[in-house]
């Protein structure tokens, strides 16, 4: 996947694919445990990859779909696809790619309301310049008010827009039909698109 | 919403999506003529749906570039 020699000591897993793999399974089975073992391992590889592809790809972004399949395939490279692993492992990468994307942001603004900068290049200017757009705040926000009447929907587009995952795939997490996910997507999402558009009238 | 009021939500929403778009409204203040916050919150649920737009995916996709090139 990637050229030869790039970042190298960067790129090494120490992980053993098959801790996960069964990690994944024991989790299914209804290990709690399992979940919270898993999580930092899931969570140190997106860091990884974010910093890996930075240095040799600047600028250079994958979007969700992309990067939860690319931190399972360094985390598990399992030979025999087990459908069901892994689209419990894209949900855990999609909760942590949620938390991730809302703490970074909150970052980037208490560092802009923070004052104190260092002296910027012109290059660094211009990325503070474009803000971090608050509408993933306001999406968190709204998925929050949704678990509040509904978490199994508020889950499905978790998954759906912060991994990326397919009907499918959310389909094998929530053990219900493609069918109903697509359903359930299309009402939760016009839902939260209203709740974007007014959030005190939805 | 509660969690009521949102499931009757969206049964009415689905239900409305089986009409013509320009009956569904009115279909909706006749479904629940008890509860105008439900239709309300309907009726704005069939006026997202039928408004083209992939912001949420946009806005998370642009965040995602920000943290990796942070």
């Amino acid at each position: 996947m990637y050229g030869a020699g790039l970042c190298d000591s960067a790129m090494v897993t120490q992980v053993d694919p098959n801790q996960v793999t069964l990690l994944l399974r024991q989790w299914r089975a209804g290990d709690a445990s399992a979940l919270e073992a898993l999580t930092p391992l899931v969570y140190s590889e997106l860091r990884i990859i974010a910093r890996s592809r930075l240095a040799h790809e600047r600028r250079l972004a994958l979007n969700p779909t992309e990067l939860v399949h690319e931190v399972f395939l360094r985390l598990v490279r399992q030979d025999q696809p087990d459908w069901a692993n892994r689209a419990h492992f894209y949900y855990i990468a999609a909760r942590l790619m949620r938390q991730i994307l809302v703490d970074f942001i909150r970052e980037t603004h208490a560092q802009k309301r923070g004052g104190e900068l260092p002296a910027l290049s012109l290059d660094d200017a211009l990325q503070v310049a474009q803000p971090c757009d608050p509408s993933v705040l306001n999406i968190h926000e709204a998925l929050n008010a949704l678990a509040e009447m509904d978490p199994r929907k508020a889950r499905v587009l978790e998954m759906r827009f912060f991994g990326g995952l397919t009907a499918e795939e959310i389909a094998q997490v929530e053990n219900m039909s493609p069918v109903t996910v697509t359903r359930d997507v299309r009402a939760a999402t016009a839902w939260l698109r209203a709740w974007l558009t007014s959030p005190e009238r939805s | 919403m509660t969690s009521q009021q949102w499931h009757t939500a969206e049964n009415l929403f689905h239900s409305a999506l089986e009409l013509p778009p320009a009956d569904r409204a009115s279909w909706v203040e006749e479904a629940c003529p008890g509860d105008p916050a439900v239709a309300t919150a309907v009726i704005r649920m069939l006026e997202a749906d039928a408004s083209p737009g992939d912001e949420i995916r946009q806005v998370i996709r642009s965040a995602v570039k920000q943290w990796m090139t942070a």
